[in-house]
């Protein structure tokens, strides 16, 4: 059953449309400010979306509403028959939602019908939904009842004056209902208000209604909790925490991101991810890297590090200890890996990373990761912590899927792994010794040799490349993340950036033009003529050479040499013209997306008067493709040599030559193609 | 906190059971999904899809050299659809030339070189959104916008169940096959694993290569006991048979007949759970998430409960109905909320594709046709210019009038010589040559030079942005709700006594402020034996001291008062 653990983290959305972040802990008073408090305790095992009134005074806890009461309330403002005028009906819902209590007719929604809606309530607006079929019989009552709303509606407020006295109920007397306390206090204070509000009957129906919401919402005491899942928590961040933080991303961006980029269980993606481990949450989620047994909070975590600590003590191999720990996440059942490797065989790039010297977690899986390229020491990913993964304690945690599926490196360990400081060996220490060493030494230098292994795993593995995918959510200069990140993505995989802001976006595009890709071919087969004249050949694959000012003296040669077999990573060097190599992306392309959010009372149906503003989101797409570099020089030779002949025309004359060339080679893709067909 | 506790539902417990012991998790072979086949070469018998332009995207179904000429006929004839281009031919036409298959099977991401050698394409892996753009079309497709959306709100899972009613053109249906894989799962026959996939493999080959059998094109080949309950799924209904077929035809073509289960049934009168030899999970669906694209949802939503067991029992169950008019949705909206729905919530995806181009210095776009600007383009790229272009045009008519009042003059000196006819002629010459001083009149452009001399156009100027051609303005109403998960008085007593509540603290009221902290988070809060910590003390002094300050302050500014 999905119900409300201990130590869950959950989001309870308040009276006043807010939301909270709220951890349960087992025991605790839960305070809600103004709207009160209750214990943790009464969340517990309960399911989620399930709405609570706060009770005060003597049983101090929460009622559950229930749903037939809350919706109608939303029914009752409309003609559409409610539970008191249809008992079959009741029975129904009740059974639906097997709430077992029904909602009496002392629901403030009901009693405000019985008195003063009371007008526009028709039986004939009854429809069934088992039979509704739209026959003539159907749509005349339908046009009855809207001709009824109508009518209701034509009351306005011309008698209604705006002063203080239309409410005769004073606040002592309200103050004193609440003192009361007791499940009714709220919507007794309600009813009463109703009551002796002086203009009560002249209110339209959709004012009462209104005013109605209003009321409750002030003194009855609601909560709905729900899961923080990725979309909870995205729209509490961006309406309640510091937007900024996360780039602003919404649900529709993150929604376009996660499709462009084809993130599936089993893919391998290449993250760079500003927004604090929102996307790489967003990704978890897609991979089934949340779910799970394995995902939940721990019960306690600092007792389980002393246990361990504990355990270690007792003179054991810290290694037969450890072991067990890390295992591969039960999302993933062992057999997967066999399949992963049986097909890894098949694929040079795949082959699985072997420990060297026997630290089982070192191993990277081989499908299903998420690497994070951060440009610190440290990648930013603390709003993971919500999901119950949290960064500073990677290595020493958890059995969280996440610890062994997401792997993060640097820009510095990804392209000069040779001057990072991780990558230093400490200097070996023999069994014999290392049995006579303090508890505390020895983790600390098993902890040593295993986060080098490990990283050295993730530097080879990353820079051998073929990821599935790439999504990058950053403010950094894009030129040179994307000079970066597309060498290591496979054929026809997916580069993914958002941005808060459209114009970055916008020069991408622009770096990968038509005009700008062709004039770079040209350029770039002259220059591979001329090297090949001269005798030298650049397509040979090279090896990673090491920056001989900058290596770090202290790693050990055995890591050096494994550096040194890694693939060179393919450069372009970057120029005014041309920041990225512009035929290495087909076609990108910017989408952005809105959601309107509508106010969805029948009658009274409108978008939202008020939304957020800021950034609109933007997310751009392209392929990773590669072209024709080898060859006939004619497959583009057609039009670059009609180019080449406008551009000479160009150099000589004046401005009306320049329009004309611009106007031959500066067709959308599509003309142009046609015309290389002719 | 947002996890999930693993299925157990009480129906599935036997195969949950043995699922952490003996279910085998393999690959689907799909070229949508990892696995074997989506490694980095396009594998024949596979989709891949032909990128033209950014516009043009066409799908084939690559076919290995050998079979060409046993190509078969698609079961689609009824049907007056578009063919997929290769799918009967051994090479794909289009309007950049023919592409032999042979020569399609390249890494995917390759430039391919038509057979003439004049045009080319890139060939691409499919992704379920490449292929939304170039499947034929049955029905109003689902885009990838609305479908994004709709996905990361319904919570689509590796591992969830979603009901999908109203199948259309499958464009949906690839996109939450792949939301949901999260690999095959299997009770181990009596086979090992290899040969398991051998057969899958072999399967594949005989659905792709040799007409398709009846047994075969209903998606349901392999013995239905097999799959075990924790595997992702996609319960697809569509009540148009031929629709129906078809679907299930691409989907085993595309190795996706295990992840999804295409049934051919009308859910507004039969409903989603009813026993059905196809659905090989034994007939109910427990389903987390459900889209229903139907003209009428709310015929379809009362069936949609716990009790008939087609929505989890263990789960709240997210809904989305995807109607074009608000009239539907708003129905659906009443519907849902007589059923107990909750969170409901309509809304409409905007989306907007945006168009990068470069303008010009002098106001003309680059890379657009100028041809379609006509005549009146701008010329004059800012106000200095403008007005100096004017200025520089005065002095020219200036000096233009200066010399025809020389040559007046001269020509009076003339006419007292009598000579009339020349004057006509003289004036006309002075016209044309006035013409040619205007057109050579040319804005000096600031032009960057690359390193041979010539221009490097595409660098001048700045970017622009603007929202593409034709604009999908409107596509659909989306309606969310959420049914939690019952919960009855008996639950609920049974949930108070496994966590009893501690008894509730006393009213810890500040004896000098009167403030009541009971009901607030910030009360200080006692520790275990009941006294209050150091800090706290100290905190409560300093607001005791405080307090008792300014009542005395307030006292002396009252006397000072009177």
């Amino acid at each position: 059953m999905e119900l409300i653990q201990p130590h869950d983290e959950v989001l309870i959305q308040l009276p006043s449309e807010t939301t909270k972040l709220v951890k349960i802990v087992p025991d605790s008073i839960i305070g809600l400010g103004k709207f009160g408090s209750f214990p943790a305790n009464s969340l517990l095992g309960r399911p989620y979306y399930l709405t609570w009134n706060i009770l005060d005074g003597e049983n101090f806890g929460l009622e559950p509403v229930p749903i037939s009461e809350l919706n109608s309330e939303k029914l009752a403002t409309h003609t559409v028959p409610t539970t008191s005028s249809d008992p079959t009906k009741a029975s129904k819902k009740s059974k639906a939602t097997d709430s077992s209590t029904p909602s009496g007719v002392d629901s403030p929604g009901l009693a405000l019908e019985d008195s003063a809606i009371g007008v526009q309530v028709g039986e004939d607006g009854e429809e069934d939904d088992e039979d509704v079929a739209l026959d003539a019989g159907m749509l005349e009552q339908e046009l009855e009842r809207e001709q009824k709303l109508w009518e209701a509606e034509m009351k306005n407020n011309r008698d209604i004056r705006d002063d203080q006295t239309a409410q005769s109920m004073t606040w002592q007397e309200i103050e004193k209902l609440k003192k009361s306390g007791g499940t009714g206090s709220g919507k007794e204070i309600i009813a009463r208000l109703l009551q002796s509000h002086a203009y009560i009957d002249k209110k339209t129906a959709f004012s009462l209604a209104k005013y109605t919401k209003r009321k409750t919402n002030k003194y009855l005491k609601r909560i709905r909790v729900i899961p923080a899942d990725v979309p909870n928590f995205t729209h509490y961040l961006i309406t309640q925490k510091e937007p900024l933080k996360m780039l602003e991303i919404r649900d529709e961006a993150m929604g376009l991101l996660m499709n462009w980029a084809d993130v599936k269980w089993g893919g391998r993606y290449l993250v760079i991810d500003d927004t604090g481990g929102l996307v790489v949450a967003a990704m978890a989620e897609r991979m089934g890297l949340l779910a799970g047994e394995d995902a939940r909070a721990p019960k306690k975590v600092s007792s389980a590090r002393k246990r361990k600590r504990e355990e270690t003590d007792d003179g054991k191999d810290v290694k037969e200890e450890e072991a067990p720990i890390p295992q591969v996440d039960t999302s993933e059942a062992p057999e997967i890996v066999e399949a992963a490797q049986r097909e890894a065989n098949d694929h040079p790039y795949n082959t699985p990373i072997k420990p060297k010297t026997g630290y089982e977690q070192t191993s990277i899986p081989v499908s299903n990761t998420i690497t994070v390229l951060h440009t610190q020491d440290q990648p930013n990913l603390s709003l993971l912590r919500p999901f119950n993964f949290d960064t500073a304690n990677l290595i020493n945690t958890t059995t969280h899927p996440l610890s062994s599926h997401l792997l993060s490196l640097s820009f510095l360990q990804l392209l000069s792994p040779e001057s990072d400081v991780t990558l230093e060996r400490p200097p070996l220490i023999t069994d014999e010794v290392l049995r006579t060493l303090k508890s505390v030494k020895r983790s600390n230098y098993h902890r040593k040799c295993r986060r080098q292994e490990r990283l050295l795993n993730i530097v080879s593995s990353t820079r051998r490349g073929s990821f599935d995918g790439a999504i990058i959510a950053t403010g950094m200069e894009l030129s040179g993340v994307i000079n970066t990140v597309t060498p290591l993505l496979k054929g026809s995989g997916q580069l993914v950036i958002y941005s808060p802001s459209v114009e970055p976006l916008s020069e991408v595009v622009d770096w990968c033009s038509t005009l700008r890709r062709t004039e770079f071919m040209r350029i770039k087969k002259e220059t591979d003529a001329a090297s090949e004249a001269s005798g030298t050949s650049l397509q040979q694959p090279q090896l990673h050479v090491l920056d001989p000012d900058n290596t770090n003296p202290d790693i050990d040669p055995a890591t050096l040499d494994t550096l040194k077999s890694l693939p060179k990573l393919p450069a372009h060097t970057s120029d005014e013209y041309f920041p990225i190599d512009p035929t290495n992306l087909l076609a990108p392309t910017i989408h952005t997306s809105r959601v309107r959010t509508f106010q969805a009372l029948p009658g009274r149906t409108h978008p939202l008067m008020t939304s957020r503003g800021g950034s609109e989101g933007y997310v751009l797409h392209a392929t990773r493709v590669f072209p024709i570099l080898e060859g006939k020089v004619e497959a583009r030779g057609k039009f670059g040599s009609r180019k080449k002949g406008g551009g000479g025309e160009r150099s000589g004359g004046g401005g009306k030559k320049v329009k004309m060339s611009a106007s031959l080679n500066g067709k959308k893709e599509d003309q142009m193609e046609v015309d290389r067909v002719d | 906190m947002a996890a999930v506790a693993p299925q157990a539902d009480p129906q599935l417990a036997s195969s949950a059971s043995t699922s952490s012991t003996g279910t085998i998790v393999t690959f689907a072979d799909s070229s949508f999904l990892p696995g074997p086949n989506s490694l980095s070469t396009i594998a024949p018998n596979s989709r891949a899809i032909a990128h033209l332009t950014r516009d043009v995207l066409q799908s084939v179904l690559v076919q290995p050299a050998t079979s060409s000429s046993t190509s078969t006929p698609e079961p689609v004839a009824n049907l007056k659809r578009k063919q997929p281009s290769g799918s009967g031919s051994a090479s794909l036409n289009t309007r950049f030339g023919s592409f032999p298959h042979s020569s399609l099977l390249v890494p995917a991401g390759s430039q391919v070189r038509s057979a003439s050698g004049t045009g080319f394409i890139h060939i691409l892996r499919p992704t379920p959104e490449l292929w939304t753009l170039s499947l034929p079309h049955r029905t109003q497709v689902v885009y990838t916008p609305d479908s994004s959306y709709i996905l990361h709100r319904l919570r689509v899972r590796p591992g969830s169940r979603i009901i999908e009613a109203g199948a259309g053109s499958g464009s949906f249906t690839h996109a939450s096959a792949r939301a949901v894989y999260n690999g095959v799962h299997e009770h181990p026959p009596s086979t090992d694993t290899t040969t398991g996939q051998a057969d899958g493999t072999k399967e594949e080959k005989d659905g792709a290569n040799s007409a398709l059998g009846p047994a075969l094109s209903d998606g349901s080949a392999r013995p239905p006991a097999t799959l075990t309950g924790s595997q992702g799924r996609v319960l697809s209904f569509e009540f148009h048979a031929d629709r129906a077929s078809i679907l299930r035809h691409e989907l085993r073509q595309h190795g996706l007949h295990q992840i999804v289960t295409v049934t051919n049934r009308d859910v507004c009168a039969s409903g989603f759970s009813l026993p059905d030899p196809e659905l090989d999970i034994g007939g109910n669906t427990y389903a987390t998430a459900v889209f229903l694209d139907l003209p009428a949802p709310w015929l379809a939503i009362p069936h949609l409960t716990r009790e008939n067991g087609s929505l989890s029992q263990t789960k709240a169950v997210r809904i989305c109905c995807f109607s074009p008019c608000l009239e539907q949705a708003l129905r659906t909206i009443v519907v849902l909320r007589e059923q107990g729905w909750v969170e409901e919530d309509l809304v409409e995806v905007a989306h907007k594709r945006l168009e990068v181009r470069r303008m010009g210095p002098n106001g003309r776009e680059i890379g657009a046709k100028s041809r379609s600007q006509g005549d009146d383009e701008i010329k004059v790229a800012s106000v200095e210019d403008s007005v100096g272009k004017l200025k520089k045009q005065l002095w020219h008519r200036k000096a233009k009038q200066a010399r025809q009042r020389e040559k007046l003059a001269k020509r009076r000196k003339l006419d007292e010589d009598g000579n009339e006819e020349v004057q006509d002629d003289d004036s006309d010459v002075d016209m044309d040559a006035n013409d040619d001083e205007e057109t050579e009149e040319v804005p000096e452009v600031v032009e960057e030079e690359n390193g041979n001399g010539r221009l490097h156009l595409f660098n001048q100027g700045r970017v622009l942005v603007r929202t593409e051609p034709e604009l999908k303005t409107h596509t659909s109403y989306l309606v969310f709700a959420v049914l939690p998960l019952p919960w009855t008085e008996e639950d609920e007593i049974a949930a108070k006594a496994k966590y009893t509540l501690p008894p509730r603290p006393a009213p810890q009221v500040n004896p000098k402020t009167g403030k009541d902290y009971t009901s607030g988070g910030k009360a200080p809060k006692p520790s275990a034996d009941g006294k209050l910590s150091k800090n706290q003390e100290k905190k409560l002094k300093k607001a005791q001291e405080k307090a008792a300050r300014l009542a005395s302050e307030s006292k002396s500014t009252e006397d000072t008062d009177v």
